[in-house]
C-alpha cells in the first residue's frame, strides 16, 4: 500500500516542489530590466507566445566557433537610462571578471546569444495586438546567483504588456477584426 | 463462440471433464469482467464530461489569474490521485482510466506551469519530465495502453531531442544515445518482463519495432549514400563507454531469454534479428563506408526483416509475418530500380520491369504460406 501511496502522490510532490523551486527564484532573485526586440527576421505571435531577442549589445558575444557554448555576459546600468541594464562584457562563464557584479548566463544557438527567457506568454484575446512586439518593450528578469535567469513580466514603457494590449484593442476596435 | 459453447465441443470429443467444465465456468464467473462495451461507454461518458469541462475553462481562461489556474489544477489533481489512489485495490475499468487519466493531467500540469511562468523549453525537457514522473503509476496499471503510451513517449521525446541539436559535439552524444534506445528496451523487457508483465511486453514490442523501422532504414540510407564516420576520431574513448553498456545489455537479455522464448528456433531467429540490426547500424557510425554500398546495404536492411518474417512466422502471427515478407518484396523492388534504373527510360524496359514486379509479386502471393509452414514445422 505505502508504494501505491508513494507513486500517486509522486506527481504532486514533483509539480508542487516544481512550482514552489519557480517561485522562490522569482521572489529571491536580482531583478534587472531589459530592453526587448521582436526576434528578426520577424515579430510574429508564435501560437500564443511572443518572441523576442533581449537587447543587450551582444553583437560578436557568439562567435561561429563558439555555437553550442555557454556563455556569460556582464550587465551594468545604461549610462543613459540606469532602469536598465546593458551588457558590458562577454566570454565564458569562468573567465567571468571579479567586477562583474551581475551577469546573466545563457548560449550562442548560431551567432545568437540565448537566456531561455525569449517567449512570454500571451492570452488569445489579446494576440491580434500584439502582431510585432511593441517600441520601448522590456522584460524584467530575476537572476538567481548563478547568472540563469527567469522571467518576471514584460513591459511596455511602465505598463505591462497585457495592460498595453487592452489598451491597443478598446482604442482600434478593427484591430481585432 | 463463446466459452460455454467451446466447452460442451470439448466435452464431446472428451477434452475436459463435467467436473473441469464446471470449475472452469465457476472461474471464470468471478473473475471482473472487461466488457469492451463497458469500456466503450466509459470511455465516451468520460470524453464528454471532460470536454465539456475543458470548454468552460477554455472560454473563460483569460480571465483566470495565473495563481488561480495553478491552485484550480492542483486541487483537481489531489482530487484525481485520491480517486485512483482509493479504487487502486479494485481491478477494472475505473482503476484503468483513473491512471490514464491521471498520466494526461500530470502531462496538461506540465504545460501550464511551463506556460505560467513562462518557460523557454526544446519540448523534450517536458516530455521525459512526464515520462520519470509518471513511471511509476505506469508500473502499477494493469491494461496494456499506458504502458504503450510510455513507450511512445519515451520515443518521441529521444526523436525531439535528436532534432534539436545544434553542435556537432551535442550530436554525436544523441545519436549514440538514440542508436542504444531500442537495445536498451529490450534489456528492460528481457530483465523485468517476468515481474511487470505489461511493461516488459511493451519494452520488447517497441525495441522491436525501433530497430525494424527506424534503425534499419536509416542504416540502409547510410549504406546508400556512403557516409563520413560519426565516431572515427572519437571512437577510441567511448568504446570504454559502449562496450560494458552493451555487455550490460547483452547479460540482461540473456539471463532471462529462455524464461520468455523456450524454443530453440525462436531463441536463433530472435537473436539474429538483434545481431543483425547492430551488423546494420554499427559500421555507419564508426566506419568510413565506400560510397554507393547499395547492394550491401540492401543486404543488411533484408536480414532483420527476414528474422522478424521467421519469428513472426514460428508465433503464429499471420499478419506480422504478411507484412515482414512485403516489406522485403518491396525492397527487392527497390533495388531492382536502382541497379537497373536506366531501363525504365525506354517501353521496353517498363515492360521488363512491370513483369519482374509482377513476378515477384506472384512468388510472394504464391510461396509465403509454404515458408511460413516450413518454419511452424521446424518450431
Amino acid at each position: 500500500m505505502n508504494r501505491v501511496l508513494v507513486a500517486f502522490l509522486l506527481p504532486l510532490v514533483v509539480l508542487l516542489g516544481w512550482c514552489g523551486s519557480l517561485e522562490w527564484k522569482l521572489a529571491s532573485g536580482r531583478e534587472v530590466r531589459v530592453a526587448i526586440q521582436g526576434y528578426d527576421p520577424r515579430d510574429l505571435l508564435s501560437g500564443h507566445y511572443i518572441q523576442y531577442s533581449l537587447d543587450l549589445n551582444w553583437l560578436g558575444t557568439c562567435p561561429i566557433d563558439r555555437n553550442g557554448d555557454e556563455v556569460c555576459i556582464c550587465l551594468e546600468p545604461m549610462p543613459a537610462n540606469p532602469g536598465y541594464s546593458i551588457g558590458t562584457w562577454s566570454g565564458t562563464c569562468a573567465e567571468r571578471p571579479s567586477t562583474c557584479a551581475v551577469s546573466l548566463r545563457g548560449q550562442c544557438n548560431g551567432s545568437r546569444f540565448t537566456a531561455d527567457v525569449e517567449q512570454y506568454y500571451i492570452p488569445e484575446s489579446l494576440a491580434p495586438a500584439l502582431a510585432r512586439v511593441p517600441q520601448n518593450a522590456s522584460v524584467i528578469l530575476k537572476l538567481d546567483v548563478e547568472g540563469r535567469a527567469h522571467v518576471q513580466r514584460v513591459l511596455v514603457e511602465e505598463q505591462s504588456i497585457e495592460e498595453y494590449a487592452a489598451q491597443v484593442l478598446q482604442s482600434t476596435p478593427q484591430a481585432t477584426n | 463462440m463463446n466459452l460455454e459453447k467451446r466447452l460442451q465441443r470439448w466435452r464431446a470429443v472428451d477434452l475436459v471433464t463435467d467436473d473441469q467444465i464446471k470449475r472452469i465456468l465457476d472461474f471464470e464467473r468471478e473473475q471482473p469482467s472487461a466488457s469492451w462495451i463497458l469500456y466503450g461507454i466509459t470511455g465516451l461518458g468520460v470524453t464528454v464530461i471532460l470536454t465539456g469541462v475543458i470548454s468552460i475553462i477554455a472560454a473563460n481562461w483569460a480571465e483566470i489569474s495565473p495563481l488561480a489556474k495553478l491552485v484550480l489544477y492542483f486541487v483537481s489533481l489531489a482530487a484525481i490521485i485520491f480517486c485512483a489512489w482509493r479504487r487502486s485495490e479494485t481491478p477494472g475499468v475505473v482503476r484503468e482510466a483513473l491512471l490514464a487519466g491521471l498520466g494526461v493531467y500530470v502531462l496538461a500540469g506540465i504545460g501550464l506551469i511551463g506556460q505560467t511562468y513562462h518557460l523557454v523549453s526544446g519540448g523534450y525537457q517536458g516530455v521525459f519530465l512526464w515520462l520519470a514522473i509518471i513511471l511509476p503509476t505506469t508500473l502499477l496499471t494493469s491494461s496494456r495502453l499506458l504502458n504503450h503510451v510510455w513507450f511512445m513517449g519515451l520515443i518521441t521525446g529521444v526523436s525531439i531531442w535528436l532534432a534539436s541539436t545544434s553542435t556537432e559535439a551535442n550530436l554525436h552524444l544523441r545519436v549514440f544515445a538514440t542508436v542504444a534506445l531500442p537495445y536498451f528496451f529490450l534489456a528492460i523487457g528481457y530483465s523485468l518482463g517476468h515481474r511487470l508483465e505489461h511493461f516488459g511486453n511493451a519494452a520488447r514490442l517497441w525495441s522491436f519495432a525501433v530497430i525494424l523501422v527506424p534503425l534499419a532504414v536509416c542504416g540502409n540510407l547510410a549504406w546508400s549514400a556512403g557516409n563520413r564516420a560519426l565516431f572515427t576520431d572519437e571512437f577510441s574513448p567511448r568504446l570504454w563507454v559502449t562496450l560494458p553498456l552493451a555487455g550490460a545489455f547483452a547479460a540482461c537479455v540473456a539471463a532471462n531469454f529462455r524464461r520468455f522464448h523456450p524454443s530453440h528456433f525462436l531463441t536463433g531467429a530472435i537473436i539474429a534479428l538483434i545481431a543483425s540490426s547492430c551488423v546494420l547500424i554499427l559500421p555507419t557510425m564508426c566506419l568510413e563506408l565506400p560510397p554507393q554500398s547499395d547492394v550491401v546495404g540492401c543486404f543488411l536492411f533484408l536480414l532483420p526483416w527476414a528474422s522478424a518474417a521467421a519469428v513472426a512466422a514460428a508465433m503464429e502471427r499471420k499478419r506480422l509475418f504478411d507484412l515482414a515478407a512485403l516489406v522485403i518484396g518491396i525492397r527487392f523492388i527497390v533495388v531492382y530500380f536502382q541497379v537497373f534504373g536506366s531501363l525504365a527510360v525506354t517501353g521496353v524496359g517498363l515492360i521488363i520491369s512491370g513483369s519482374v514486379i509482377l513476378g515477384i509479386a506472384y512468388l510472394w502471393y504464391r510461396y509465403r504460406g509454404n515458408v511460413a509452414r516450413a518454419i511452424r514445422e521446424a518450431v
